[in-house]
């Protein structure tokens, strides 16, 4: 059995439906859950944390059932928003405070020593949480949490109050720090670039459902549905009807996909009926340029000319906003800006890979 | 860049202004009577009035009485506190109307509601005696009824406390292996202490202030408003202002003390 697995579990919390979630997860592995605020993301974690107790469904952790094991018995870190330090003992009472709760984290394999050597928080010991910056309350509620030595951790959003920059750092040092003892985690977030760093899988939970889970280049390219589509950043999605299909080998089709009189052609693992409406799914970095030559000589296929309507810069990239027969949007650096000669009110010549279009059956 | 004067308002602000002008109107409202009643008072005569025995044996027991509810009312409202402000349960809205029902009560209707239960024949007034505790007219009664009109008080005021605790301060401690009762006597008594104490002080200074109730239930002995009351209509307003000038010095001491106490806590956390 896989190291933390949920299956089925139902929860009803106040007037909010936890409905049907099941995954899995490894030793070691970091599972991000990404969706909106109010989708639910909170309330699976605290059911998993045992705050509340599933209808119907059961969780294993460690081939143990916890599903109704009380919060403290479940050997489960859990990291909450801001961290949620005790703001009225020090930083040294902070990480102790396991060993007061309970005198079983006496002999659990971390040494407290040890452990703060590791996260480097010697010299913060005698203060109190409020004068500590992010990073610091990051790593001294971590440190508070592995004195208990629990099987995995929760992530509830704990960076989300954070400047961006230091989230990244933190993102990295947390990374590590999970990678190294090869802990297991859960990190919810709504926010996808933290979902997409952390998670060596990625769920998309929305309502209360988890829309999508799996690996996250899974998620990345292939979207089951609009909403996770959209979620991840697939900003060109278009509602198109299928054409032609044609068996190329034993998995792979040739399908023909018509939208406001373009037609694309896409190698899809997919089998989408003729005639049926798809919804085509283009990455904006999948949409790449083409000048004159290039376009006369490789003779590409879904090679489109269109006018840039507005070029914005977003830290070290561009966004390039398309329009013709169909609205893109694209993203490139500056040298292919450059190269291109992309300027706004030009037309330009865009190719689209047959392999980088996803099909999502309507 | 410590010496750097704050930066000041550009736009000259009426609302403000006007606000304030009602503010003055009300707090003079408050603090005029008193002063006129403390400046109007020779000196000599309050401190005749202090070396009579009446007088200060009721100033003495109105603090001994109040300082008993104010402990009482941490005792037996920190709980149910605790419950308004973590726990969800059906009827809490009932729970809490209760709760602030002494607030709408007539303190003489009070006084005369406690008398049912309390007096010689109601329920716990007849047991108690056997025990040979009586609430009529004795400083059991007088606590009983302070303790009825200050309840809301102390049990508000923690509540707030109690609200104002992070949940995910306590939800973090029952993950790090802390029982319910852990949770609840390291975190969040510790860090709603501060509302508890200014509870006991208001359910404190509340108390010191009870009349109506009081003097239903406990004529004598006399507490410092039933005997203030007493020479207002044995003696007229000269004999009884110089007591209540004792009196309000003896309790706004004792409150000024109290929340000196209250934030010496919070300037240290």
């Amino acid at each position: 059995m896989s190291f933390l697995k949920v299956s089925n579990i139902q929860a009803k919390i106040e007037n909010f439906l936890l409905k049907n979630i099941s995954f899995e997860l490894e030793k070691g592995q970091i599972l991000a859950i990404l969706g909106p605020s109010g989708a639910g993301k909170t309330l699976l974690l605290e059911t998993i944390a045992g705050f509340y107790t599933p209808t119907s469904g059961q969780i294993y952790l460690d081939d143990q059932n916890i599903t109704t094991l009380p919060v403290e018995k479940r050997e489960i870190g859990f990291m909450f928003q801001d961290f949620a330090l005790f703001p009225h003992w020090t930083v040294k009472e902070n990480i102790l405070s396991p060993i007061k709760f309970s005198k079983k984290y006496k002999k659990t394999n971390f040494d407290p020593e040890e452990i703060i050597k590791m996260l480097h928080i010697e010299n913060l010991l005698g203060r109190y949480p409020s004068n500590l910056s992010g990073g610091e309350k990051q790593r001294v509620a971590l440190a508070r949490s592995l004195i208990t030595n629990p099987k995995m951790f929760l992530f509830d959003e704990p960076m989300s109050a954070l400047d961006a920059r230091t989230r990244e750092e933190l993102r990295e040092e947390l990374l590590q720090i999970l990678k190294k003892l090869s802990l297991s985690a859960i990190y919810v977030t709504h926010d996808h670039v933290e979902a997409f760093t952390l998670g060596d899988l990625v769920g998309i939970i929305k309502d209360g459902n988890l829309i999508q889970v799996g690996e996250k280049n899974q998620i990345f390219r292939k979207p089951n549905s609009k909403f996770v589509a959209d979620f991840v950043g697939t900003e060109n999605l278009f509602s198109s009807k299928i054409q032609f299909i044609k068996n190329i080998s034993s998995d792979l089709s040739l399908i023909k996909a018509e939208y406001n009189q373009l037609t694309f052609e896409i190698y899809s693992k997919e089998k989408p009926s003729l005639k049926d409406s798809a919804l085509l799914c283009i990455r904006p970095e999948d949409v790449t340029f083409l000048d004159e030559s290039e376009r006369e000589s490789h003779n590409l296929k879904n090679t489109i000319t269109l006018e840039v309507i507005d070029i914005v810069q977003i830290d070290f990239y561009y966004k390039i906003f398309l329009r013709g027969d169909i609205s893109l949007k694209a993203i490139s650096l500056k040298d292919t800006i450059k190269k291109y000669k992309i300027k706004i009110g030009e037309k330009v010549n865009v190719h689209i890979d047959p392999e980088s279009i996803h099909i999502i059956k309507d | 860049m410590k010496n750097m004067l704050n930066s000041k308002r550009i736009h000259f602000n009426w609302l403000f202004l006007s606000f304030w002008l009602f503010a003055m109107i009300i707090l003079g409202f408050i603090l005029l009577p008193l002063l006129e009643m403390l400046f109007e008072q020779p000196i000599g005569l309050i401190l005749k009035v202090a070396q009579m025995p009446d007088v200060t044996n009721s100033i003495l027991l109105s603090l001994e009485a109040s300082f008993i509810t104010a402990i009482i009312a941490a005792i037996f409202g920190t709980p149910l506190s605790y419950i308004l402000a973590r726990g969800q349960f059906p009827y809490k809205s009932l729970v809490e109307a209760i709760v602030n029902l002494p607030l709408a009560v007539p303190h003489t209707v009070a006084g005369i509601a406690l008398l049912f239960v309390f007096g010689r024949t109601g329920p716990i007034g007849r047991i108690t005696q056997n025990f040979g505790i009586s609430f009529w007219g004795t400083i059991f009664g007088i606590i009983v009824g302070m303790l009825f009109v200050s309840l809301p008080y102390m049990v508000n005021s923690a509540r707030l406390g109690f609200e104002s605790v992070d949940i995910r301060i306590e939800k973090a401690a029952r993950t790090l292996g802390a029982s319910n009762s852990q949770v609840f006597f390291h975190i969040s008594l510790p860090l709603a202490f501060r509302s508890i104490l200014s509870g006991i002080v208001l359910t404190y200074a509340r108390s010191i202030a009870e009349f109506g109730a009081v003097i239903i239930l406990a004529y004598h002995p006399e507490t410092a408003p039933v005997k203030i009351y007493e020479l207002f209509l044995t003696g007229g307003l000269k004999q009884s202002s110089a007591a209540a000038v004792l009196l309000l010095i003896v309790t706004i001491s004792t409150f000024i003390l109290f929340r000196y106490l209250t934030n010496f806590n919070k300037s240290r956390s």
